[in-house]
């Protein structure tokens, strides 16, 4: 292939890796779990200034949701196991979310939502429309014994 | 015992696909046609005993025999037929076996085709179709198993998730699904064409219609899952950029620049080696992503449980493409070019360069897409990118693809004249020009102006190829101006299938930017017999009112909101979103309702009530020009059909004197 080709192609790569740069730089969000959110806090460190990817798991009677004003609040726990054992020692978040009430939040649904933690330990999701996602149709799978 | 049956027709149909690998191997280093046609008929079987497996599973999910876990895990008593027999794809195990059918049957039919022309590649081609899909009838039987029972058979199941009761839900996995398997054709072709060592285009041009196939059915199921999306979802939006939705895009772009890409190997046996990678790279796409999306490696919203299919996915993709690639370097001899690269500002020229982009945007999005998992492995902490970024990456690489579409069929062979090119783009560049002023006055926005006026250049050159063939034919023949298209159309389908295609992306790529640059919404807390207006529309809240629900194990409460114009007054219509509470699931679904015009999508949903419907919320979502994305989607389709129909293998290469060629544009 000549030169010319090369350095062509060269150059398209650049600007595409140049703008994946960029966009990485501004649009990335760390992801969490419940459990080092709470860790980290504890030990003193400020995690406010950063945008997080929280993961976690529906607690169903912590969500309050007000139709009227379209505020929404429920607590997340690290997995499914923390709903079963002593909820009230189980570490816990507060997320706050402004917008409908999604479908498919209920108790045990696995939330993501992408905020920021603020100084009074809530979470608050950002207004972006994917900043509360709740995994959908597919994911439930039985637990129970099974045999063949 | 119908049910028992298929899962012994699975297990036979492993030991078949085993069997049909040997004997084809054996038969090729033996030489022994014998064998080959033995391996040849038991690859034609799979197909029919993976029917009878999922035959099996239908046959629990319509005779409700809620003792199989995956019977009770999607169905219940209350669950009509309709959805007990698409529940069949409604979770992991059942879908896999589904994959598994439309696998299967795609090697049926690729075993039942005359083989006289390619016999040497035919126990290849039957030893790597029976190698993929005994992996996944593996899966089936191990990890992923729909026929497993529980030791105390609940009395009613959970039923199929409302979600999922939806006509695109239905169709948009088969397609998908579709899409995915039937690569499996052409992959195999190309393994076997390495194999063999041959030196000629024959994998290329044989594998040719079942690439087209498999690129319809994927850009189908990516369309139809964005309908779904976009009607049962409540989000008014059509496309989150979820590695659900990203990792079949990807494939789907490196099948769009292998189509491409194998059209320049066909008419100027060039980019060989370049060929064989965006084959391998399709294919270890559609492994890639399903492996990460049903393992749960990803954080999706569409994401499986996590499951233990990650590594055994991984590590048979990781055998695929290492033996691929070193098929590949082994048989670097028999791939020279048979011409050489002359000139950026040629038909080739502008196919590298488009290419590139093809794959340099595939690769973007799978990198943004894999990049939790980047960085985590580099520095233990998961990194995520969100739309914004895919916006700004993808986006600009798409426009300039859209473009491209727009140019490439004006440049010539080896080398285009700058002339003939700047008289060609005369019309469309003027058009282009008055609309970029009309569309900026009208909305006050420069970027959306000029990327709707990028997307009405490529739109009017591609209409005028059209009329341009038409006129020659009126001058030449003497035909009428229907006749001449028709027999214009008819004398080169696979050509003006691909412009109709082409018609598609512009109409789907203005959806896009309409949706995205103009769209709004409005969120509403409204009393009752108030109004509130959102852009040209008045809402005026008329209470609620409980209504029959579609499903039988639901309760429905509708909410009516009369419409009118804000400009005039005058009455548009009746708006009644709803909301369908299913209590077993204990889950709500909310349906939007729709009104506005083609070009102006008005999409309401009622977010919430209080005091029995006093007071409601209602979410209002402007969404211009989001329509043309699904009549795009239709044209595409019908560009495709064009296309296919067509296209008759062919072994013969044609060739044009280069003499012709050199500063003229083809014809």
């Amino acid at each position: 292939m000549k030169p010319k080709f090369i350095i062509g192609i060269g150059i398209v790569i650049v600007a595409v890796i140049a703008v994946m740069g960029f966009a990485v730089a501004g649009n990335s969000s760390m992801e969490v779990q419940v459990n080092d959110v709470v860790a980290q806090r504890l030990q003193g460190v400020d995690l406010s200034q950063r945008v997080l990817k929280l993961t976690g798991v529906v607690v169903g009677d912590s969500i309050v949701y007000e139709p009227s004003s379209l505020h929404l609040e429920f607590d997340v726990v690290n997995s499914r196991e923390d709903l079963v054992g002593s909820p009230a020692k189980t570490p816990r978040l507060r997320v706050v979310y402004q917008g409908v009430r999604p479908d498919t939040l209920v108790n045990e649904a696995h939330a993501i939502v992408t905020g920021k933690l603020s100084a009074d330990g809530k979470f608050y999701a950002g207004q972006a429309q994917d900043s509360l996602m709740l995994q959908c149709p597919t994911k439930y799978q039985s637990a129970q014994t099974a045999s063949r | 015992m119908i049910t028992d049956l298929g899962y012994i027709a699975l297990v036979i149909s492993l030991l078949v696909c085993v069997y049909a690998i040997a004997t084809s191997l054996l038969g090729a280093r033996r030489n022994d046609e014998r064998l080959v046609q033995s391996g040849r008929n038991a690859a034609k079987l799979v197909f029919p005993l993976v029917l009878v497996a999922c035959i099996g599973l239908w046959y629990a999910l319509i005779t409700f025999d809620f003792g199989v876990i995956y019977v009770a895990d999607v169905s219940s008593k209350a669950t009509p037929l309709f959805y007990r027999i698409t529940a069949l794809w409604g979770s992991q195990g059942g879908s896999i076996l589904f994959w598994n059918l439309l696998m299967s049957a795609f090697i049926f039919v690729a075993m039942l085709r005359n083989w006289s022309e390619d016999k040497d590649l035919l126990p290849y081609v039957t030893a790597v179709a029976c190698l993929i899909a005994g992996f996944f009838i593996f899966i089936n039987l191990s990890s992923a198993n729909p026929f497993l029972r529980f030791d105390f058979p609940p009395a009613d199941g959970r039923g199929l998730n409302p979600l999922l009761r939806h006509p695109g839900m239905i169709i948009h996995p088969p397609m998908l699904y579709a899409g995915y398997t039937s690569f499996i054709i052409p992959f195999a072709f190309l393994i076997a064409s390495l194999a063999v060592g041959r030196r000629d285009n024959l994998w290329l041009i044989k594998s040719r219609r079942w690439t087209l196939v498999g690129w319809a059915f994927l850009a189908s199921g990516l369309l139809l899952g964005g309908r779904w999306a976009h009607d049962v979802l409540g989000w008014g939006g059509y496309w989150g950029w979820d590695p659900s939705e990203n990792m079949p895009f990807v494939s789907w772009l490196f099948a769009t620049a292998f189509l491409h890409s194998a059209m320049i190997q066909e008419k100027r046996g060039m980019f060989k080696n370049w060929n064989v990678l965006l084959m391998a790279f399709t294919f270890v796409s559609i492994f890639f992503g399903t492996s990460f999306i049903r393992s749960g490696l990803l954080t999706s919203v569409h994401a499986f449980a996590k499951s233990n299919l990650g590594p055994l996915f991984l590590g048979f993709m990781v055998l695929i493409l290492g033996g691929t690639i070193l098929l590949w370097f082994s048989r670097l001899d028999t791939l020279h070019s048979e011409n050489k690269l002359d000139s950026w500002f040629s038909r080739e020229g502008i196919f590298l360069l488009q290419n590139v982009l093809f794959v340099s945007t595939a690769i973007t999005i799978f990198l943004g897409t894999i990049f939790p998992t980047i960085t985590e492995a580099i520095n233990g902490v998961k990194i995520t990118v969100g739309p914004p970024f895919y916006n700004q990456v993808a986006g600009p690489q798409l426009i300039i693809l859209v473009l491209l579409m727009g140019v490439a069929p004006l440049l010539a062979w080896r080398k285009a004249s700058a002339r003939a090119l700047g008289k060609m783009s005369l019309i469309p560049a003027v058009i282009s020009l008055i609309a970029f002023v009309l569309i900026l006055v009208g909305s006050g926005q420069v970027i959306p102006s000029l990327l709707l006026v990028l997307c009405l250049y490529t739109f009017v050159q591609t209409c005028l190829e059209y009329i341009r063939g038409v006129r020659a034919r009126v001058n030449s023949a003497g035909e009428s101006i229907p006749v001449a298209l028709l027999h214009l159309v008819q004398r080169n389908q696979r050509r003006y299938g691909g412009y109709l295609i082409h018609i598609g992306i512009v109409l789907i790529a203005v959806g896009a930017i309409g949706k995205g640059f103009y769209g709004t919404d409005v969120l509403r807390n409204v009393k009752l017999n108030d109004s509130f207006t959102v852009g040209s529309y008045t809402f005026t809240y008329r209470g609620i009112a409980s209504v029959p629900c579609e499903f039988n194990d639901c309760q429905s409460v509708e909410a009516a909101l009369l419409t009118t114009s804000s400009r005039d007054g005058s009455i548009i219509g009746g708006v009644y979103p709803h909301r369908d509470q299913f209590p077993a699931q204990q889950e709500t679904s909310t349906i939007a309702d729709i009104t506005g015009s083609f070009n102006e999508e008005v999409y309401v949903i009622l977010a919430g009530w209080e005091n029995n419907g006093t007071t409601a919320s209602f979410q209002v979502y402007i969404n211009p020009l989001i329509n043309w994305i699904w009549t795009g989607g239709i044209v595409l389709i019908l560009g495709f059909l064009l296309a296919f129909w067509q296209m008759e293998p062919s072994t013969a290469i044609r060739t044009v004197p280069i003499a012709r060629m050199v500063g003229s544009p083809s014809k």
